[in-house]
């Protein structure tokens, strides 16, 4: 199992050097520099700033700078928010998004759950249609669609909460966690059941009811851990859509988290907040996914990693 | 089994079969019509749409629904019907063009790690898992950024991010067809592993191919009209879902239906295919879906 997470964190480094030296020649490919937009900066100036950002080198020299500080962990400085290194602005924003994605995942899987295990008590009845045809609408519903619909319903309509803003209140957390987290509550929904379902079909489980338990006993003790398999091994992908779906749910809901500030690095060719923000938000999620993977082996001893 | 007409019966047999699971299963029926009709009016959008999609009528503004402009006007005066029209080309046009590319490396990639096994698949697989860990939405933000919103870049772009489930699916199809007998055969009088995968892999795994294809056709819509609704995507005064959509949020609070309905268009939409991929992978596939 050790040798297993070892090589698993070892396999990470390169991806990331890959991920970082393409995103680095790419972005700088790209017609139109940070400095370039708003209005004409004097010459002098310009090229101070420039031989700051080490700009006036060659590219294979910016790169070799790039990598060197890479390694110790620094992600340079911001090119647009001069005063502030880009760890300096994920340290400040990433609780934030850290706050809104726990919260999203939590409700996703309390939600999904429930109404899985609800389903898979009774296939094909009445309580496994309507859970199920709400997991369908929420398939379809994605962030940029659900959220301006709860916006309009209970912060316009309704008044319940306010239309954005964070302010640190869980008031402010509700609407953007439902956001986020509606369409993964419906994938689990649907992943729950199928788990249960092919658990309940099983030998041992015959072998319980046979005993007289009841069914809500036999799916906590029996098939709980084998029920949740399949949505366990979602988890990873889960993750990587809410980063995607944080971006958008922070615009809407104008929360000051690292998705809104990746969208605005890109609008204004940040080259080191962008590149800083996809390595931490892709180095964050390999370390996540390794986590579900171990978790998948405590779930299913059937499965080896050796 | 006999080498006579009884086999070339049996041979149709299994696309006749798939075809009656199919009709009767209502929803999916229901939303292969839905969807055809979302197509013609897409494809004829110029004939059909009653007004411009970018002729703007400040004096009109925003206009709630009525007999004249069924699902109202925007706040530029621009009917909203025409213009969910015209978003539906977008929309529908990158379903099909990005799923296409996201067909072709899927079956080329799973398909080789299937049919070669042994190290290469061993490194191919464990090259796709690392891939399902990238937020590749983000690369394809930064990506949008640089190529200066082209909506082809877009196209590929999405194609090229939406393989991955694709190729594990065709991989595992391979896996299983690389045993049975008739490939053994095959092996045995010295036909090329290219043309084994061209004769008799292709066409087994088209059924599996073809449902998965259906449920990516929804994730990719998803996917530009996220991008649009950032901004990144399609630009004005050309509509998409997402751009539709993303102007909808800037007025619901006065206008809703120019939130209301792009969105419904959207949801009917993605449900639709939704429907259409689950009857037939019931129809094509009927082993997968015991559940």
């Amino acid at each position: 199992m050790l040798k297993f997470i070892i090589r698993r964190i070892i396999g990470i480094i390169p991806v990331l050097w890959v991920l970082a030296t393409l995103t680095f020649f790419f972005v700088r490919i790209a017609p139109g520099g940070p400095f370039d937009k708003d209005r004409q900066l004097p010459p002098v100036i310009l090229k101070n700033i420039q031989a700051k950002y080490h700009l006036d080198k060659p590219l294979w020299e910016q790169y070799l700078i790039y990598m060197a500080d890479l390694l110790q962990g620094d992600l340079g400085p911001s090119f647009r928010y001069a005063s502030l290194t880009v760890n300096e602005i994920i340290a400040e924003t990433l609780p934030v998004s850290a706050k809104l994605g726990g919260l999203a995942m939590l409700y996703a899987l309390l939600l999904g759950c429930l109404s899985g295990m609800l389903a898979a008590s009774k296939p094909n009845s009445l309580r496994d249609y309507v859970p199920m045809a709400f997991s369908l609408l929420g398939v379809c519903m994605p962030s940029f669609v659900i959220g301006p619909l709860l916006v309009l319903v209970f912060a316009i309509y309704l008044g319940w909460f306010n239309t954005s803003g964070w302010n640190d209140l869980p008031r402010d957390m509700v609407l953007p966690a439902l956001t986020l987290g509606t369409m993964y509550a419906a994938y689990f929904s649907r992943l729950v059941r199928v788990g249960f379902i092919d658990i309940m079909n099983q030998d041992f489980i015959r072998t319980a009811r046979a005993k007289g338990l009841r069914t809500l006993d036999i799916f906590l003790r029996h098939a709980s851990k084998g029920g949740v398999l399949p949505a366990t091994s979602f988890c990873g992908l889960a993750m990587v859509g809410m980063v995607s779906g944080s971006v958008v749910v922070e615009t809407i809901f104008d929360i000051p988290g690292l998705g809104r500030f990746f969208v605005q690095s890109a609008l204004n060719r940040d080259y080191t907040l962008i590149i800083g923000t996809a390595l931490f938000y892709v180095t964050a999620l390999l370390l996540m996914n390794l986590l579900v993977d171990i978790a998948y082996v405590f779930l299913n001893p059937r499965v080896r990693y050796d | 089994m006999t080498e006579t007409n009884t086999v070339v019966e049996e041979g149709t047999s299994l696309w006749i079969d798939s075809y009656y699971r199919l009709t009767k299963n209502k929803m999916a029926v229901i939303s292969f019509f839905y969807l055809v009709l979302q197509i013609i009016l897409a494809v004829f959008a110029p004939l059909i749409a009653p007004f411009s999609y970018e002729e703007t009528d400040l004096l009109l503004g925003a206009v709630a629904p009525n007999a004249e402009h069924w699902m109202g006007t925007d706040d530029l005066g621009r009917d909203i019907f025409t213009r969910t029209l015209y978003g539906a080309r977008v929309s529908l046009a990158i379903g099909a063009l990005a799923v296409l590319v996201s067909v072709i490396i899927g079956i080329a990639y799973g398909a080789t790690s299937g049919f070669l096994g042994g190290r290469v698949d061993y490194i191919m697989q464990r090259i796709l898992e690392i891939l399902y860990a990238i937020p590749f939405m983000l690369f394809v933000i930064i990506l949008m950024v640089i190529a200066g919103r082209n909506i082809y870049i877009m196209f590929i772009a999405l194609g090229a991010v939406q393989w991955l489930s694709m190729a594990r699916i065709v991989r595992g199809q391979v896996i299983s067809l690389k045993q049975m007998e008739y490939v053994d055969a095959a092996r045995s009088i010295g036909v090329s592993n290219a043309k084994i995968i061209a004769r008799h892999m292709v066409p087994n795994i088209l059924g599996p191919v073809i449902v998965y294809t259906t449920l990516t056709i929804p994730s990719v819509i998803l996917e530009e009209a996220f991008l649009s609704f950032l901004g990144l995507g399609v630009q004005e005064p050309m509509s998409s879902w997402g751009t539709l959509i993303n102007n909808g949020v800037e007025a619901m609070e006065v206008y809703p239906w120019m939130l209301l309905f792009p969105c419904l268009t959207l949801i009917l939409t993605l449900l639709a295919l939704n429907f259409l991929g689950d009857g037939l992978r019931d129809a094509l596939d009927p082993k997968a879906s015991k559940h």
